[in-house]
């Protein structure tokens, strides 16, 4: 019975907390940059105002499509990552089969993107992609390390076998580097600065974006809140021992998402071939070396 | 004898050779023919599955062995892809090369091929396997070079790496043969354990870069890519779904039919690294570096062909890892990258149907006038990249899966690298063809006839239903491995048993169907969309119309390029270069012996009196 | 019953008839040939059985071995000369076109002695014999070689005679050092006898012969004419010499080696120097642009193959090396054939100028297709086969050196893969070549008609590659009498020195 109410009621709490954390976000920027900031809510208000816009614009039947897939894809990931009381998926598919489920609403949204025939767009999508190979060589490296040493590729038994040595069974402490590598991944991930090429604002009218509205932006909105949830949740579980309760959760969510928003306030903008190039320069370097202190 | 359904479909495919001989300046009855006689073959191929086991001799005896041929499950597998797959190259060819030039020879070398192939997978004993093998490297030569002109000097290339490989493959079952005394695959397999340790290393090794030639493995792949690109795109598209294959049947066979994994693994170098490995790391190489150079190709079929090369790295990965899981997921591989490419060739050939094109940086926007195309490319490339929920994604998870468990990061980690590469390029491929803007010249363009796109419907459909049920054919590979002594793979219907791993693709797919159905219900939400033209677009101020092109294709990957291009060093292409030229000039200089100076001439016949003479008594 | 000695006769006495004939009515003279050879030909066939039971021996003049002259034909000559006599048939039926010039009588009786020599140098059991026969083979060829008058064609012929001579010399001397030791010129009493020679004796004899014989039989580096000769020869006559003379000297050379010099060193001696030839052969041939050299260097590659097998010593080797004769004969002798009529339509010998010839010549073209796919030795075509024999012969041989050396002999097939598809690929281009599209045969008609060859040429053409294709179904009788030639060889090999 629990599980039908989580499968109903988690997308649901999943996006309270995304939109709160990108509220905090806006809100930590404007802080860093000493303005005052809109109110946390803010980014909850956006998706309405922009769900009950009367003009929407469509170029197509891919470009409608994409954005269910887009949104689709992401309500599917966030199923198969556990969180406190509730992993009834990740039995049916392992951190191999997140990973892959992840790039459905990349490749939806690249895919309707791809629709609309702006430039501007292709070219944000053609970065986003250069930077997921960036970022994704050295997380996966970090996640295969993590298997080999967990002797599973199951999420559950991953968390449970580092909450049975409590702080010092985390993924974290037992193998920093992979630990470090792969929360600089994490931050190319979430794209945020130095890593944000893919909408650059200023260089290609935020790329992807550029021909979306109403209801369009709404939906990227929300599946943004949620991604938020599921990429810092993947991290969480993965090297900060998953959670036991959602008190822990929470916090780790917030500490997380406060130590990339930092990063993110202290960077410009790399360009795409340097962020790749530092992506496969240090975290990948720091996750070789992890795994290299695994196997041998 | 001739009633069994082996002989009938061996039969039927020499028959085939021979209609086409009749009928050769008729085009249409040759395609009815051909069409006829590939379903039939299709028929018996499934016929098949109840003479599992049984073995057919011909009376036809060559150097004291009878030809044999054999119905063992990896047979009954690969038999079931070539038919299958050729029936449905038939059916796409009907439409799509009617009234062409120059394909009087098509049907006729494509049942020549098809026969070299099923009589390869069929022989029970060396001699038949070695010469239909033979005829098979011939009839892909014939195939690749249908189009004539620009397809000749890529398929005399073919042509050097072909008869290298089986020259190789000649001197290894010559060398089984010798110390085996015989042909037959039972007895050479029980008598190979006990050879001599070189020896053996040797056979092992001639025959594995042989076999590796053909499944086009890094480095030796280079023949592949111009090949297969230039000729027609149906073909390009079975070539590349089943001929290269043949080389990694050629290794099942050699490792699990011949040699064993106890075997492969007693040729320690140092520690871990044995013969497998090594081969393991070459198929790693394989999947990382022809995907790579996927992404900088400018033409679609050439930039599918470098994948075709890629996948094959996946399955060496699979079929050397030593794990159940991931033999079944190299052999898995196999059928699904046959699925899945052969889909996004035809699509792409439906696509040069129309256009007459296959450059990526002159096509664009045909999502609009080709939607049928369009799906079968996007199935198609899904799976290609191994997301899921199409079959691509499956095998590739065994692999990963298998990989992990058996603690090789490094091989792992190059098969995800692959992965990602494969996404990057074949995003590039599909939004150059179909996305981005629509090009004025193809404004008029319609999609394809029925008949063309019927094969993307059933391969659209296999795509996705092995995906979600991977069972049946799991337990058919479940078969190939038990008839090796290997361990089956733990499989169900939709995924894998608990107890080896997690993977239920029946409920990743209910979720994500009911994700989507969310997502559409949350798209409903809000109010009616409006249509607009291409034209009506953000363009900082400007107006557009169709003089103006507002369009991204070229060098799709700027940033990569800055990185990859000083790392193109064209090793290969130089080496190849270096070796022709090698060989010209050892042939100019062996040919300066021949001075045409009589002096010359009288003083070698003196010189090789005399050495003859010295040799001779220092000799006795 | 047929008497053997009909065999050498009926073409010797055929060739004074036609020079008779020739002063009336020379334009019989090719028919009268043709007629002689099909007479010898079908006689040849009739022996087939007796032979195959024992060898049949004639004494000449009434004096028996080891003073008169004998012949002695046993399943090894009988089946040389079957090759012989056939292809020389299907060459004198394609030259009834093919040469066409007033020389015809001359060109005939030539080809007639022609055949007379290579029939005697198989069958004679009398090594001087042998020299007289090895000498009409080697007169004729030489002046054949310059049929046809042009600069090119006299100075082959002139260098081929003039090493010819050499060796022919070289076998003279010998053949002298075996009498003046002996005193005996039969082979078979020579053979029983050879022990009592002096070591130094024997082996001097043994390298004057082995280089005598070898400079016919092609062996690298005695080979030194052949792609002259073979190359400014007549098409036909180019058949001929490619497709049996060199092999009939090889044959002979190792049934001497093996009777006379059994030395395990010369055994490998002319292994490596097979080998060797093979490689310089097809290296070689890689970067010709005229049609009948690369032909040329293609037969010095080839005998060098067969030369291996030959030397290998073992009787699945020999056998091997026999099937690989007959495929040589026939695929040789067509492409032969086959490119005198390209070189007649377009007037050059450049390959570059036959650019998309089989367009105009299809007939031509598949023949020439099938006879280079089966001398590359794909399946199903009788090359196959035979390569496919030799090589596991070899390697079953069990010596390493055997090996390596295999492994070489399937490098030269490569190389020769790789020139021989240049050239088919180039006939099948879709763009002609200038001298294509210019090119008219008699019967007149534009750009776009058949230039094929007359009927009459393309009818034996067509019956190699009947051969070459359908040959796979007489693979059992044709090992039949390779395996009796092989007892035949081996019964004559007392035992290898070391």
């Amino acid at each position: 019975m629990s599980t039908v109410l989580w499968i109903i009621f988690y997308p649901i709490i999943a996006f309270a907390i995304g939109v709160i954390l990108l509220g905090y976000g806006r809100k930590f920027n404007a802080r860093v940059q000493r303005r005052y900031g809109p109110p946390i809510q803010q980014v909850f208000y956006d998706i309405l105002k922009l769900m009950s816009k009367r003009t929407n614009i469509s170029h197509g039947w891919m470009h409608d499509t994409a954005l269910v897939m887009l949104l689709g894809g992401t309500l599917l990931t966030l199923y198969f990552i556990p969180v406190p009381g509730f992993d009834f998926f990740s039995g049916y598919g392992d951190f191999l089969v997140v990973m892959y489920i992840l790039l459905i609403p990349s490749l939806g949204m690249a895919l309707g993107v791809g629709e609309t025939a702006n430039p501007n767009g292709s070219i944000g999508i053609s970065r986003a992609l250069q930077m997921l190979a960036g970022y994704d060589i050295p997380f996966a490296l970090t996640f295969i390390g993590m298997a080999i040493l967990a002797g599973t590729t199951n999420f559950s038994e991953i968390i449970a076998l580092q909450q049975a040595e409590g702080i010092f069974g985390w993924g974290l402490m037992t193998n920093p580097f992979l630990g470090v590598a792969a929360l600089i991944a994490l931050h190319g991930m979430m794209g945020e600065k130095p890593f944000e090429v893919m909408v650059a604002p200023h260089e290609i009218a935020t790329g992807p974006m550029t021909e979306m509205g109403g209801k369009y932006l709404g939906m990227m909105m929300i599946q943004h809140a949620l991604n938020v949830v599921i990429e810092l949740t993947i991290y969480i579980n993965l090297f900060l021992g998953g959670a036991a309760n959602w008190a822990s959760y929470l916090v780790k969510l917030f500490v997380l998402m406060t130590l990339i928003l930092s990063v993110n306030a202290l960077f410009g903008r790399f360009r795409v071939d340097d962020a790749v190039r530092f992506m496969w320069k240090v975290p990948l370097v720091l996750a070789v070396i992890g795994v290299l202190i695994i196997i041998l | 004898m001739l009633t069994e359904p082996v002989a009938l479909m061996l039969l039927l495919s020499v028959a085939g050779v021979v209609l086409n001989i009749i009928l050769y300046r008729l085009q249409s009855l040759q395609m009815i023919v051909s069409f006829l006689v590939f379903a039939a073959m299709l028929a018996l191929n499934l016929q098949l599955y109840g003479t599992i086991g049984e073995t057919l001799v011909l009376p036809v005896v060559v150097f004291g062995q009878a030809m044999s041929f054999a119905v063992s499950p990896l047979a009954f597998y690969f038999t079931l892809m070539i038919t299958s797959i050729t029936l449905l190259t038939v059916i796409f060819s009907l439409e799509s090369l009617r009234g062409k030039a120059c394909t009087q020879a098509y049907y006729l070398w494509l049942f020549l091929k098809t026969f070299g192939m099923l009589g390869v997978v069929f022989a029970a004993d060396l001699l038949t396997f070695f010469l239909l093998w033979e005829l098979m490297t011939w009839g892909t030569f014939f195939l690749m070079q249908q189009t004539g002109g620009e397809s000749f000097s890529p398929a005399k290339k073919y042509v050097v790496y072909a008869v290298s490989s089986s020259m190789l493959l000649f001197l290894g079952i010559a060398l089984i043969h010798a110390w085996t005394g015989s042909f037959s695959f039972r007895e050479v397999a029980a008598a190979f354990p006990h050879m001599p340790e070189g020896m053996m290393l040797l056979v092992v090794l001639l025959m594995t870069v042989g076999f590796a030639v053909e499944s086009a493995m890094f480095p030796l792949h280079a023949w592949l890519p111009e090949s297969y690109a230039s000729t027609f795109t149906s073909l390009t598209s079975y070539l590349s779904g089943i001929s290269t294959r043949m080389g990694i049947y050629g290794l099942i066979l050699l490792l699990f039919g011949f040699v064993g994994h106890e075997l492969a693994d007693r040729f320690q170098l140092i520690g871990v690294i044995n013969l497998r490995y090594i081969v393991s790391i070459f198929g790693a190489l394989t999947i990382i570096i022809p995907t790579f150079t996927a992404l900088f190709q400018h033409d679609a079929k050439r930039l599918v062909t470098w994948h075709g090369i890629g996948q094959g790295g996946y399955m060496i990965l699979g079929i050397f890892s030593a794990n159940a899981l991931g033999i079944a997921g190299g052999i898995f591989h196999i059928f699904n990258y046959m699925t899945y490419v052969t889909l996004i060739l035809f699509s792409i050939a439906a696509v040069e149907y129309r256009t007459g094109t296959s450059n990526l940086n002159k096509l664009g926007g045909l999502i609009k006038r080709q939607p049928v195309a369009f799906l079968g490319l996007l199935f198609g490339i899904i799976g290609l990249a191994g997301i899921p929920p199409m079959n691509g994604f499956v095998s590739k998870w065994f692999i990963y899966k298998a990989l992990i468990t058996e603690g090789y990061p490094f091989l792992a980690i190059s098969a995800i690298i692959g992965t990602l590469g494969t996404i990057l390029s074949v995003y590039k491929l599909i939004h150059n063809i179909f996305l981005g803007q629509l090009q004025p010249e193809y404004n008029e363009i319609k999609e394809v006839p029925f008949l063309m796109q019927l094969p993307i419907w059933v391969l659209m459909l296999a795509v996705f239903a092995t995906g979600v049920f991977p069972g049946p054919i799991l337990s058919l590979i479940a078969e190939i491995q038990s008839s090796f002594g290997l361990a089956p793979v733990p499989y169900t219907m939709t995924g894998v048993d608990p107890a080896a791993g997690t993977l239920d693709m029946l409920v990743i797919t209910t979720v994500f169907i009911g994700g989507l159905l969310l997502a559409w219900i949350v798209f409903l939400l809000g109010h009616k969309r409006r249509h607009v033209s291409q034209y009506q677009n953000y363009a900082a101020g400007h107006f557009l119309d169709e003089s103006i092109p507002y369009n991204f294709n070229y060098n799709f990957y700027t940033g990569f390029e800055h990185i990859f291009n000083p790392m193109k060093k064209k090793v290969i292409a130089r080496t190849e270069v270096a070796v022709s030229s090698l060989v010209e000039a050892a042939g100019d200089y062996l040919r300066r012996i021949y001075t045409g100076n009589l002096a010359t001439y009288a003083m070698y016949i003196m010189a090789a009196l005399v050495v003859t003479s010295l040799f001779l008594k220092e000799l006795i | 019953m047929v008497n053997p000695i009909m065999l050498i006769l009926i073409p010797l006495l055929t060739v004074f008839l036609i020079n008779l004939v020739n002063i009336k009515w020379p334009k019989f003279s090719a028919g009268l040939s043709f007629l002689a050879i099909a007479l010898t030909t079908g006689m040849a066939f009739t022996l087939l059985p007796e032979v195959m039971q024992a060898p049949i021996e004639v004494v000449i003049a009434g004096t028996k071995a080891p003073i008169g002259i004998n012949l002695l034909i046993g399943p090894l000559g009988l089946m040389l000369s079957l090759i012989i006599l056939v292809t020389s048939l299907l060459v004198s039926m394609y030259s009834f076109s093919y040469i066409s010039d007033e020389r015809k009588g001359m060109y005939s009786g030539l080809f007639l002695l022609l055949i007379v020599g290579s029939l005697g140098m198989v069958m004679t059991g009398d090594i001087f014999n042998l020299f007289v026969f090895f000498e009409i083979l080697c007169i004729s060829s030489y002046i054949l070689v310059a049929y046809q008058r042009n600069e090119h064609s006299l100075e082959a012929s002139i260098k081929y005679l003039l090493l010819g001579s050499i060796g022919s010399l070289f076998l003279l001397i010998s053949i002298a050092i075996l009498y003046r030791g002996l005193g005996t010129l039969n082979i078979a009493d020579i053979a029983a006898r050879v022990g009592e020679l002096p070591p130094s004796t024997r082996i001097a004899a043994a390298a004057f012969f082995t280089i005598g014989i070898g400079v016919e039989a092609a062996i690298f580096p005695l080979n030194s004419w052949l792609p002259d000769a073979h190359s400014s020869a007549p098409s036909s006559i180019s058949a001929m010499l490619s497709g049996f003379v060199i092999e009939v000297a090889l044959v002979v050379l190792i049934k001497i080696v093996f009777s006379l010099f059994a030395f395990a060193a010369l055994f490998w001696l002319l292994a490596v120097v097979g080998v060797v030839s093979l490689l310089i052969g097809e290296f070689a041939a890689y970067r010709q642009e005229n049609i009948k050299r690369m032909l040329a260097y293609s037969s010095i590659g080839q005998v060098g193959l067969i030369l291996f097998a030959l030397s290998l010593g073992t009787e699945a080797a020999t056998r091997a090396a026999f099937l690989q004769i007959i495929n040589h004969a026939a695929a040789k002798s067509a492409l032969f054939l086959v490119s005198g009529y390209m070189i007649i339509r377009t007037g050059s010998y450049q390959i570059a100028d036959y650019r998309g010839i089989a367009r105009r010549m299809p007939v031509s073209g598949f023949v020439f297709f099938l006879a280079v796919l089966s001398l590359v030795g794909v399946p199903p075509l009788f090359g196959f086969f035979s390569k496919f024999s030799i090589v596991m012969a070899a390697v079953s041989s069990g010596s390493t050196g055997a090996t390596v050396l295999t492994g070489l002999v399937l490098l030269g097939t490569v190389v020769e893969a790789a020139y021989f598809i240049r050239v088919l690929q180039h006939f099948y281009q879709r763009e002609p070549a200038k001298a294509v599209t210019a090119a008219r045969s008699e019967r007149g008609a534009g750009a776009e008609s058949s230039i094929e060859a007359p009927i009459a040429a393309m009818l034996p053409v067509l019956a190699f590659a009947l051969f070459l294709t359908g040959g796979v179904l007489l693979l059992g009788s044709i090992t039949g009498l390779a395996d009796a030639a092989v007892q035949d060889l081996f019964a004559r090999l007392v035992s290898v020195l070391a």
